[in-house]
Parts: structure tokens; sequence; C-alpha cells
């Protein structure tokens, strides 16, 4: 029996006869909830289909709503109900049209789509997160030393030796010891991967390109490919090369590790 | 009464339109926010923004503004659609019965249900939850998010917790 029949019982048994409601969804998102409260609706959340596909659809909003500092707060002014929707059919004229502007790519004034002009505020700014060095590790099929080839062994020693600067975050240094380590060992991802992230940090941005690329190489099919995709992206980001900011984008509108940090760094 | 050659409506439009379609481009990768969902959030917006312009009320922050009302109009419209769905599922189960899925079949989901939620009540609280959300579908980025884990301790939580299940369960694992 796999995990799916697992699955599809589990969702099968007696869902919740309450959902969470509106106004606790919005709260929830905005992280207001009260703490007793926020505790029940993620246990209800994992117990209950039906709030669990809401909350997939408003996981993106959440972490939007975090990244443009956007609030909904409950005395906002901006809070007038919207569910009495005008009888006027000219109303519903006007909005249909624009949708459908909307949706056929209709530009705004000559200028910038991004910068709303009379009766709009510029867009808000937020700074880029800074980047984080990613957490030393080495591939799992090498951490399981006494299963693996010796070769593992030989290669765990040289990179636990080539990666002590980068623990003290002597970066510059990290960079030549882990270059140095990834002509000893071409075929591994790790060297040039930490390698390249080290340039990064070290404000070498240009020269971490290429590290980054040959581990990217590398890391295909493997456990490193989001690290090697990330960092790879902010360091052409960091660089001026505006392809970056593609890679970022689509990593925001993937789950995985650098969902998060890849929509927070593609906020304009 | 308004029409679409009004201009106040023709500048609101230039005004907001890329604003909108970035923000809801933004949440365009998520399950569940697709096509008619989105087509519906960015009327609801473009509505709530022609209220304020017509009351003539000032909007300070339009990046906020305009998410937030998406963000409210994307939670009403999922809880109907998850409300029509969950209810759509029960009434295909009450007036189509499948020949394939016997009364018995049925008795022995509904079995092994009750046993799964009884193997997790003797797992750790965190396994159990990680276990839990598991099984109702989330992946590991959607329950780090849920439960302000790593997504390193969401994968090992699930992992360990489902290894536990089938355990107490009695069931083998090889075929995970």
């Amino acid at each position: 029996m796999n995990n799916d029949r697992l699955a599809s019982a589990y969702r099968g048994t007696a869902p919740p006869s309450s959902h969470l409601t509106e106004t606790a969804w919005e709260a929830l998102l905005d992280g207001t909830l009260p703490a007793a409260e926020r505790e029940a609706a993620r246990e209800h959340i994992t117990r209950c289909a039906a709030c669990a596909t809401v909350y997939q659809g408003l996981a993106m909003f959440a972490i939007e709503s975090r990244a443009l500092g956007a609030s909904a707060r409950s005395g906002s002014p901006f809070r007038t109900s919207l569910r009495s929707w005008p009888a006027s059919i000219a109303a519903m004229l006007v909005i249909g049209a624009a949708v459908g502007l909307l949706y056929r790519g209709a530009r705004p004034a000559p200028g910038d789509e991004s910068a709303p002009t009379t009766t709009a505020a510029p867009l808000r700014v937020e700074p880029i997160d800074p980047i984080e060095p990613l957490a030393v590790r080495v591939a799992q099929n090498r951490a399981v030393t006494n299963r693996g080839p010796v070769s593992n062994q030989v290669f765990l020693e040289a990179f636990n030796l080539a990666i002590e600067p980068y623990r003290a975050g002597r970066f510059p240094e990290a960079a030549t010891s882990l270059a140095d380590l990834g002509a000893t060992f071409p075929d591994a991802a790790e060297p040039p991967l930490y390698e390249g992230i080290a340039r990064l940090l070290a404000g070498q941005a240009n020269e971490s390109i290429a590290p980054l690329d040959r581990a990217l190489g590398l890391a295909s099919g493997t456990e490193w490919l989001p690290d090697a995709e990330y960092y790879g992206a902010r360091a052409r980001l960091a660089a001026g090369r505006d392809e970056g900011r593609q890679t970022l984008v689509k990593l925001c509108a993937t789950s995985g590790p650098y969902q998060a940090q890849s929509c927070r760094a593609t906020v304009r | 009464m308004a029409g679409v050659e009004d201009p106040k409506f023709e500048q609101l439009v230039r005004d907001y339109s890329g604003l909108i379609r970035r923000v809801i481009a933004r949440v365009s990768g998520r399950p569940y926010l697709t096509g008619q969902l989105q087509d519906d959030i960015a009327q609801e917006v473009f509505l709530a923004l022609w209220k304020r312009l017509k009351r003539e009320q000032p909007i300070e922050d339009p990046t906020s503004y305009i998410f937030s009302v998406a963000r409210r109009e994307a939670i009403r419209l999922l809880m109907r659609e998850a409300s029509r769905r969950s209810q759509s599922l029960e009434d295909e189960h009450m007036e189509l019965p499948s020949p394939q899925v016997s009364a018995l079949s049925s008795l022995e989901a509904r079995e092994l249900g009750q046993a799964v939620e009884a193997a997790l009540q003797q797992l750790p609280a965190d396994r159990r939850r990680a276990a839990r959300a598991h099984l109702i579908g989330l992946d590991a980025a959607e329950i780090g998010r849920l439960t302000g884990w790593s997504y390193n301790r969401v994968r090992n939580l699930v992992s360990r917790g489902m290894l536990d299940l089938r355990r107490i369960l009695k069931l083998e694992t090889e075929d995970e």
C-alpha cells in the first residue's frame, strides 16, 4: 500500500463540520491571529481538505503581502464592503472593459506601467534580500561514508579543509581553496557551488557566475539544483544582468526551498 | 451613470492596469488560482477601485490597497470554490456510485482512514502535524509557511512521520 492510498483514506475521514472564516484567513495571513487561535487554525488546515485547498491558493498571497508590506488591518479605512454590487449595468460594462483591457495587455500612458500617473503614488521599492551564505553540507550520498565508495571519505576530508575559510566568513580565501578543490574533484558539485557563493559574498559578482554555472551543470538531477539555480540567479542580478531576475521569478512561482527568498528578491 | 468612455475610468485603467496585472500574475503559479478565478479577482479589484474613485477617496498606497483587495477576493472565491468542489464530490458519490467502488471497499477505506487517524495520535506532536499536512496534500514549502519550519526540517519531519505511520500500521516500507 502506498502513501497516496493512505492520504486518500485520511482525506476521506469525516472532515471538520466548520471551516475558517474569511476574517480568520485574513488575520492568519497577516500574522495578527492570537497565538491560540493561530495554532487552532494551523491544526484545522492539516485536517480539512477544503481549507487546505484554500490555503494552497493563498500561500503566495501570504508571501507577497510580507514582501510588499501590504496591510489589511481590521481597522483599515480600506475595508469598505464590496459585497453590495452596484445595480448599474454601466458599471459592469466598465469593469468588463477594464478586464478586457487588462488581459489584452493594455499599456498605460507612455512611460512606465509600474509608475502610476496622477492618482497613484509611486510603487514602493523594497530592498532586495541580502545574500545569505548557504549552510555547509555535502551531498547525502557522500555523507553515508560507511556505505559509499572510499573516494567519498577522501573527498570529505579535502572538502572539510577547503571549506574552513568559508565557515569562518573569510570568503576571498574560501574562493581560492574551493577552486583548488574543484580542480581535484571536477565531477563534484559542491566545490564550484561554494566557490561561487564565496565569490558572491566577497563582492566578486562577475567572477562568481562561471563557478555557479559549472555547479548548475553538475547539479542537474541532484539535490544541489535549487541551490545552484538560486545563487546563480542572485549572482547575475548582482552583476547587473537582468536574466537573473527571470530565474528568480520562476523560482518564486515554484514550490521549493528558495521560493520565499526568490519572491522577496524580485519585488521592485 | 458611468460609461466606458468616462475619462476618469480611462485614467484609472491607465494608472492601475499594469499593477493589477503584475499582482495577479505573481500568484498565477499557485494551484486553484487560475483562469476564471483570476478574472474574477481582477473584476473585484476594478470594482473596488471604481467605487473609491466615485467617492473621490484618494488611495495613498496603491500597491498595498490593490494587494489587500485582491487577497480578500481570493479568499472569498477560493472558499466558495472549495465548498462547491466538496459539495459536487458528495453529490457524485450519492448519485453516481461507480460499480467498481463496492460497499466493501468504501468500508475498507473508512476503516483505513480511522486506522490512520489512530496511528497519527501516537506520533510526537511535530511529526504528527507534518504527517497530517502531507496527507492532506500540502507540499513542503506550504507546510513550511504554515508552521514556520525550515524546508529541511519539514522534509525531515514528513519523512520520519510517514515512516512512523507505516510502522504503526504495520505496512511495508519498500513501496514508498
